[in-house]
C-alpha cells in the first residue's frame, strides 16, 4: 500500500476533474455533421494528432503493469515491445501512401476493408461489419484492462473502503462524460493534458528510479518483499524467445490494425510530412515503455521480486517516494487510463453507427444528425460500463494481467493480412471470401489457443504467448491460399475467353 | 444473514440501474441543453436552485407537466442531482463509518461468512456499513430509483431510448421518416 496524504488525493483528484471541465467545455463549439463529430475530417493539427497517437498507445495496462511484470521476470528480453512498436511504426510509414486514397475519402479501416473486399455483399457475408466486431470486442476489452488497471492503482493507493465496483463506475462514468461531450475535437483538446500530466509523472518516477540506481537513495524493502521465500522460477529460453516473437506479432501489425490510427489519419490535416509526428509520437511511447521495463529490472535485479505484489507496487515502495510526488506519479498513471480509454470508446461509438447501423455519411438534415451523435454517445457510454463490468470480472477471474492483455489485443492481428493484401495487392478485390475465411480463423484459434492456456494452467503459458503467432501463421496461410486460387481462376477464365 | 446477503445482492443492480440512469438522464440533460438557445447552456446551473427543482417537482404532481422539452429538461437535472446526492451519500457514509469501523468477532465472522455467499456481500463488507445506516442507504436508493423511472416514464425516455438505439427510427421536423432514407442508401 502507498502512503498517501490528502495533498497526494488533491493532486489526484485535479486529473479527472479538469479533463471534465475541459471536455465540457469543448462541446460549446458546434459540429458540421454526425462524421465530423467521431472524425473531426481534415480538420486536426499535427501537434493534436501527435497528442491523440500518444494518449491512445501509451496504455496504462499494456505498458506499466505487463511491462513491468514480463521485466521483473525475463529481463531486457522485454525490449522486444518497444523495438517491435518501432518496427510497426516504420511499417506504417511505409505503408501510409498507399492509406493515403482511403483517408482523403474519409474512409476509416473498417470501410477500406469494406471498399476493397466487399463488392455486393451485405450484412454478415461483410469483412466489414466482422472487422468492426472486432474492433470494439479489442477496444471495449482493452478499456475494461485500463479501468482494470485504474481499480487495481487507486487500491495500491488506499482506497479499500470504496468497492472496486464503485471505482471502476466512477472511471467509466468519467472517461465516458467527456469523451461523449465533444467528439474526437475533444478529445484531442483534453488530451493535451492528460498526456502532460503523464509524462510529469513517469518522468518523476524514472527520476526516482534513476538516483536509486546510482546509489543517491537506498531501497526501503517493504514488508511484502521481505516475505518472498523465493525469487519465482526464471522463465526458460524458450519462453523468453516466444514471448519476443508473440510481442513481435502483437505489436508490429497494431498501429496498422487499429481503427484509432485511421481516425486519427481522418482527422489529421497534415498528409504529407507524417513520418516526423509519427516518429515523435513512436519514441514516446517507446520511452514510456523502456521506463517501465526499467521498473520491472529494477525489481528484478534488487531481489525485490514477490509472488503476491506486483513489481510496480514493489518498486514504488521500495523508492519510498515521498509526497507529494507520490500523488504526482500515480495522478499520472490515472491520467493515462483517461487518454487511452477515451479514444477507443469513441472509435468503438463510431463502428456501430458506421458499420452495424449504416448510417448515411452525408446526412443534410441538421436535426437528424445531431439525433445520429446523441445515439452514437449512447453507444460509447454503454461501452465504458460494459468495459467497467469487464474490469470488474477481471478482478474476480484474476487471471494474469498478461494473458488477460494477450486476448485483448491478439484479436487485432486477424486483420494484418487481409490490410496487407489490400493495399499491396490488385488482386484483392477478388479476394472476399479468403479475407473473411483467414478472420474468422485467425481470431478462433486465437481465442481456442487462449482457453486451452487458461484451462491447462500456469504451466502452459507458452500456449498462450504463442496464440498471436499462431493466428498470423493461419490468417497468412488462408490468404496465400485464396491469392493463388485467384490466380488460377484468372489463367483459366483468360484461356476459356 | 442470507436476507442480507439477498438485500445486497438487490442493491448491486440498484447501484448499476443507477449509473445507468445517471448516465442516460446526463446524455440527455448535455443534448437537450445545446438544442435549447445559448443561454440554456447555463440552465444545469440554474436546476440548482431548489426553488426551480420543487416549483417543476410540484407541477409534476399536480399533474401539470407539460411536455415542453426545457420543463423535462429541468426534471431530469433535478432527478440527477438527487441521484448524485443520494449515491454521494451512500459512498461517504461507507467512508466514514468505515473510519470508525472497529469489527467484533461475530462481525468479522458476519463478514467471512457473507463474503462466501454472494459478490455484493463482499462488497459490503469492504465498505463496512453498519447494518441500519446500510438499510437507510437501500431504502432512499429504492425510493430514487422509483422517483426516476416514474419521471422518465413521463418524460418519454422509453421512446428516447429505442431512438438512441436504432437512430434510423427517428422522424425529423418535416416528419419524414429518416430509416426509409437510409435504407434506400
Amino acid at each position: 500500500m502507498l502512503h498517501f496524504r490528502w495533498f497526494d488525493w488533491v493532486i489526484v483528484g485535479i486529473v479527472p476533474v479538469t479533463a471534465l471541465l475541459l471536455g465540457l467545455r469543448s462541446r460549446r463549439k458546434p459540429v458540421s455533421g454526425w462524421v465530423d463529430y467521431f472524425l473531426f475530417r481534415r480538420q486536426m493539427s499535427s501537434a493534436g494528432t501527435v497528442s491523440n497517437y500518444v494518449g491512445a498507445n501509451v496504455v496504462f495496462t499494456a505498458i506499466f503493469l505487463v511491462l513491468t511484470l514480463e521485466g521483473s521476470k525475463r529481463g531486457w528480453w522485454v525490449l522486444a515491445v518497444p523495438a517491435a512498436w518501432i518496427v510497426g511504426t516504420i511499417l506504417l510509414l511505409v505503408l501510409y501512401p498507399r492509406m493515403a486514397p482511403y483517408l482523403q475519402k474519409g474512409e476509416t479501416l473498417h470501410q477500406a476493408l469494406g471498399s476493397v473486399f466487399d463488392r455486393g455483399q451485405t450484412g454478415w457475408s461483410t469483412v466489414r461489419r466482422w472487422a468492426s466486431l472486432w474492433t470494439i470486442v479489442a477496444f471495449v476489452s482493452g478499456v475494461g484492462l485500463e479501468f482494470y488497471g485504474g481499480v487495481l492503482l487507486l487500491e495500491w493507493a488506499g482506497v479499500p473502503q470504496i468497492s472496486r465496483l464503485t471505482l471502476a463506475m466512477a472511471l467509466a462514468f468519467v472517461c465516458a462524460t467527456f469523451t461523449i461531450a465533444g467528439g474526437l475535437r475533444g478529445i484531442a483538446t483534453v488530451n493535451y493534458f492528460l498526456d502532460g500530466a503523464t509524462f510529469i509523472g513517469i518522468i518523476t518516477l524514472f527520476v526516482f528510479i534513476a538516483l536509486a540506481a546510482f546509489g543517491f537513495r537506498v531501497p526501503v524493502v517493504t514488508e511484502s518483499a521481505a516475505v518472498v521465500s523465493a525469487a519465482p522460477v526464471a522463465p526458460s529460453l524458450t519462453d523468453n524467445l516466444t514471448f519476443a516473437f508473440g510481442a513481435f506479432f502483437i505489436f508490429v501489425p497494431m498501429q496498422l490494425c487499429a481503427l484509432d490510427t485511421w481516425q486519427r489519419g481522418v482527422a489529421w490535416k497534415e498528409r504529407k510530412n507524417v513520418a516526423g509526428p509519427l516518429v515523435f509520437g513512436a519514441a514516446l511511447v517507446c520511452l514510456a515503455a523502456y521506463i517501465a521495463i526499467t521498473a520491472g529490472n529494477y525489481v528484478r535485479t534488487r531481489g525485490l521480486v514477490s509472488q503476491s505484489e506486483h513489481p510496480l507496487l514493489t518498486m514504488i515502495g521500495a523508492l519510498a517516494i515521498p509526497s507529494p510526488v507520490i500523488g504526482l506519479v500515480v495522478a499520472g498513471f490515472i491520467a493515462t487510463i483517461l487518454s487511452t480509454a477515451d479514444e477507443l470508446l469513441n472509435c468503438c461509438g463510431y463502428a456501430v453507427l458506421s458499420d452495424f447501423l449504416n448510417l448515411p455519411r452525408n446526412e443534410n438534415s441538421e436535426e437528424t444528425s445531431r439525433h445520429y451523435i446523441r445515439s452514437g454517445k449512447f453507444y460509447t457510454g454503454v461501452f465504458a460500463f460494459v468495459s467497467a463490468s469487464l474490469a470488474f470480472a477481471g478482478i474476480r477471474v484474476q487471471k494474469q494481467i498478461t494473458d488477460m492483455a494477450n486476448v485483448a489485443f491478439a484479436t487485432q492481428v486477424v486483420f494484418i493480412m487481409p490490410i496487407l493484401f489490400a493495399l499491396l495487392s490488385k488482386r484483392a478485390r477478388k479476394m472476399h471470401l479468403s479475407a473473411l475465411l483467414a478472420m474468422l480463423l485467425a481470431f478462433g484459434v486465437s481465442v481456442i489457443m487462449t482457453a486451452i492456456g487458461w484451462l491447462r494452467g500456469p504451466d502452459s503459458q507458452i500456449v498462450i504467448d504463442s496464440a498471436p503467432l499462431v493466428a498470423f501463421g493461419v490468417g497468412a496461410a488462408t490468404m496465400t491460399i485464396g491469392w493463388i486460387c485467384s490466380i488460377v481462376s484468372a489463367r483459366k477464365s483468360r484461356r476459356h475467353a | 444473514m442470507i436476507w442480507m446477503s439477498t438485500l445486497l445482492n438487490i442493491d448491486i443492480i440498484f447501484f448499476f440501474a443507477e449509473f445507468a440512469a445517471l448516465f442516460g438522464l446526463f446524455s440527455m440533460m448535455i443534448d437537450r441543453a445545446g438544442k435549447a438557445s445559448r443561454e440554456s447552456h447555463m440552465v444545469a446551473l440554474r436546476a440548482l436552485s431548489t426553488e426551480d427543482f420543487f416549483d417543476r417537482l410540484i407541477e409534476f404532481i399536480d399533474g401539470e407537466y407539460c411536455q415542453n422539452g426545457i420543463v423535462r429538461l429541468k426534471m431530469e437535472q433535478g432527478i440527477f442531482l438527487i441521484l448524485v446526492i443520494c449515491s454521494g451519500f451512500f459512498v461517504i457514509s461507507g467512508y466514514y463509518s468505515a473510519s470508525s469501523f472497529v469489527p467484533t468477532a461475530t462481525e468479522a465472522a458476519t463478514a467471512e461468512r457473507l463474503s462466501t455467499l454472494s459478490v455484493a456481500a463482499i462488497e459490503s463488507v469492504a465498505l463496512r456499513l453498519p447494518v441500519a445506516q446500510y438499510l437507510l442507504a437501500f431504502l432512499i436508493q429504492l425510493g430514487v430509483l422509483i422517483l426516476s423511472v416514474i419521471v422518465a416514464i413521463h418524460a418519454g425516455f422509453p421512446q428516447d431510448m429505442l431512438r438512441l438505439i436504432d437512430p434510423t427510427r427517428f422522424k425529423d421536423s418535416n416528419g419524414s421518416n429518416r430509416k426509409s432514407a437510409s435504407q434506400g442508401k
